[in-house]
C-alpha cells in the first residue's frame, strides 16, 4: 500500500512539473477568458481520457450488488410521505458580466 | 477395489470427456458421441458408489511439495489414477484433475459425496479455442503494449468448476429518509428556489434467488464476482460426469463464512430498491434497518477458465465465465501510450474549453 501511495505520489509530482513547464509562459501572459479555458481544458481533458482508458483495461471488480438476482418486485407493505415544510430562497441575477 | 470415477465410451471403451462446444460426451478415440441420458442408461453417470470410492492417501513429510499442475503448498495429498496407476499429487480440496501421465480424466469421488456433494453444476459450454480467440479480442485494448501477444505469453490455461454457494431468501428492509422537492423560476432580477421538505419512510421485502459467492479460499474473490453473471436456465442436478476432462475443486469455506459477502450485497440491494421507491429530487438517507431470512443455501460448481500469464516479469490473471464467455483481468499498461493519449484528451479539452467560452461568455 505504502508503495502504490509513493508512486502516485511521484507520478502526481511529474505531472504537475510538466504541466507547470507548459503553461507558464501562457499563464505569464494570461489574459481574457479563452487562456483560462484553455488552462483549465487541458488537464481536465487529459485526466478524463487517462482514466477512461485506464479503466477498459482494469475490468476486475468487487461485486456491491445483487441486482440480477432480484426475484419478481419490490414488495412494499408501508409507505409515509409526511409533509415538513419548505424553504424558499433568492439571488439577484447579476446582470454585468454580460455587458464587459 | 476403490478407484476414482471414470466414464468410458460404450463404443470402445476409452475415455470419455464432457465437450464444451458440442454439449456433449465424446471418447477421442472412436469420436463417438453421448447424451448423460444414454450414459445413464448404459449404466454410467449414475449415482456414485461411496463404498468403492477411493480414499486420498496423506504425504509423508516432505515427500512432496508441488502438485502434478505445479501449485506449490503443503495441504498435499495422494491419489492414484486408475487407468495408469500413477501417483496423483493434489491439493486436498481438488475434486477432479486429469492424469499428468496418461491424460486421463481423474474425479476424486470423496470430494463429492456426503457433505461435499453439490447440488448443482452448470456444463462448459465454451472450448479451449474459444477461450484464446475471446482472450485475443479481449487484450485488444489501446493501452495494451504491442509486444503482449496472447498465445506466447500465456504459460498456464485451465478449464476449473469452482465451487459457488448459492444463497436464496428474502431481505426485509425499513428506509427512512428526508425527501426533498426542488423547483427554480425567475421573477424579475431575482431567481427563486424553493425546496419541499418530507420525512419519508419505507417498509418492504425483496426476494432474491441464487446469490453467488465463491466458495473456495484459494479463488480470487473480485474475480469470481467479476465474471458473473451466470445463466440458471442451464444448471442440472449434478452429476460427476460433468466433470470429465477439466478441474474442479470442492469448497473449502462453508456457506456460514461466505454469507457475509451475499448479505452485504442483498442488503445494498434492497436500501437502493427501497429508496428507488422514494420519488423525490434529493433523497437523504437517515436510518436504515434490514434483515435477512434464508431459504436455502445451496451448493453448486460453475465453469470457468482461467489463465495465468508473465509479461516482463509481472504475473497476470484472467478469468474466463466458461457458460456465457464473459472476460474479465487487469490488462498490462503500456505508460507511453497512457500519456500521448493522455495528452492528446488534454489537447481536445482546451480546444472544448475555448469552443464553450466562445459560446456562452
Amino acid at each position: 500500500m505504502l508503495s502504490i501511495i509513493k508512486k502516485l505520489m511521484r507520478e502526481t509530482g511529474l505531472a504537475l512539473i510538466s504541466y507547470s513547464f507548459l503553461f507558464s509562459p501562457i499563464l505569464a501572459s494570461a489574459e481574457g477568458i479563452n487562456t483560462g479555458a484553455v488552462v483549465l481544458g487541458f488537464p481536465v481533458g487529459a485526466v478524463v481520457t487517462g482514466v477512461v482508458l485506464v479503466s477498459m483495461s482494469k475490468t476486475k471488480t468487487k461485486a456491491t450488488k445483487a441486482d440480477k438476482y432480484v426475484s419478481g418486485r419490490l414488495q412494499v407493505h408501508q409507505a409515509n410521505d409526511d409533509y415538513i415544510r419548505t424553504e424558499t430562497s433568492r439571488v439577484k441575477i447579476n446582470h454585468d458580466n454580460n455587458h464587459r | 477395489m476403490a478407484t476414482n470415477i471414470t466414464y468410458k465410451c460404450p463404443t470402445c471403451g476409452a475415455e470419455l470427456f464432457w465437450k464444451a462446444d458440442k454439449n456433449l460426451f465424446v471418447c477421442e478415440y472412436c469420436d463417438d458421441s453421448f447424451t448423460l441420458e444414454q450414459l445413464e442408461h448404459e449404466g454410467q453417470g449414475g449415482k456414485i458408489d461411496e463404498e468403492n470410492v477411493e480414499r486420498h492417501e496423506e504425504l509423508d513429510e516432505g515427500e512432496y511439495t508441488k502438485s502434478n499442475d505445479g501449485t506449490v503448498g503443503d495441504n498435499l495429498v495422494k491419489y492414484t489414477c486408475s487407468h495408469c496407476g500413477a501417483e496423483i499429487i493434489t491439493d486436498r480440496s481438488t475434486a477432479a484433475t486429469v492424469c499428468v501421465y496418461c491424460g486421463n480424466a481423474v474425479i476424486m469421488g470423496e470430494q463429492v459425496i456426503d457433505d461435499f456433494a453439490p447440488d448443482y453444476v452448470i456444463p462448459f459450454k465454451i472450448d479451449k479455442k474459444r477461450v484464446m480467440e475471446e482472450f485475443q479480442r479481449f487484450s485488444k485494448k489501446p493501452l495494451t503494449p504491442k509486444d503482449f501477444n496472447c498465445e506466447r505469453v500465456v504459460d498456464k490455461m485451465q478449464g476449473v468448476y469452482i465451487p459457488f454457494w448459492l444463497y436464496s431468501g428474502r431481505c426485509n428492509g425499513k428506509l427512512s429518509a428526508e425527501g426533498i422537492n426542488v423547483h427554480s423560476w425567475r421573477s424579475g432580477d431575482y431567481e427563486y428556489t424553493e425546496r419541499k421538505y418530507y420525512a419519508v419512510f419505507r417498509d418492504g421485502t425483496v426476494n432474491f434467488d441464487k446469490v453467488p459467492v465463491d466458495g473456495s479460499s484459494k479463488t480470487d474473490n473480485d474475480a469470481m464476482d467479476s465474471i458473473e453473471p451466470y445463466d440458471y436456465s442451464e444448471i442440472k442436478p449434478f452429476n460427476t460426469a460433468y466433470l470429465s476432462g477439466f478441474l474442479a475443486e470442492r469448497y473449502d469455506e462453508d456457506s456460514d463464512k461466505c454469507f457475509a459477502r451475499a448479505r452485504e450485497r442483498i442488503e445494498t440491494t434492497t436500501k437502493d430498491m427501497l429508496r428507488e421507491s422514494m420519488r423525490y429530487d434529493l433523497v437523504k438517507e437517515r436510518g436504515y434497518d434490514k434483515k435477512i431470512k434464508l431459504t436455502d443455501a445451496e451448493y453448486a460448481l460453475l465453469p470457468t477458465w482461467l489463465l495465468y500469464t508473465t509479461y516482463k516479469d509481472k504475473k497476470y490473471f484472467f478469468a474466463m465465465n466458461g457458460q456465457t464467455g464473459k472476460f474479465i483481468g487487469n490488462l498490462p499498461i503500456d505508460k507511453l501510450r497512457l500519456t500521448i493519449f493522455s495528452l492528446l484528451g488534454g489537447v481536445a479539452g482546451s480546444l472544448l474549453g475555448i469552443i464553450c467560452s466562445m459560446l456562452f461568455m
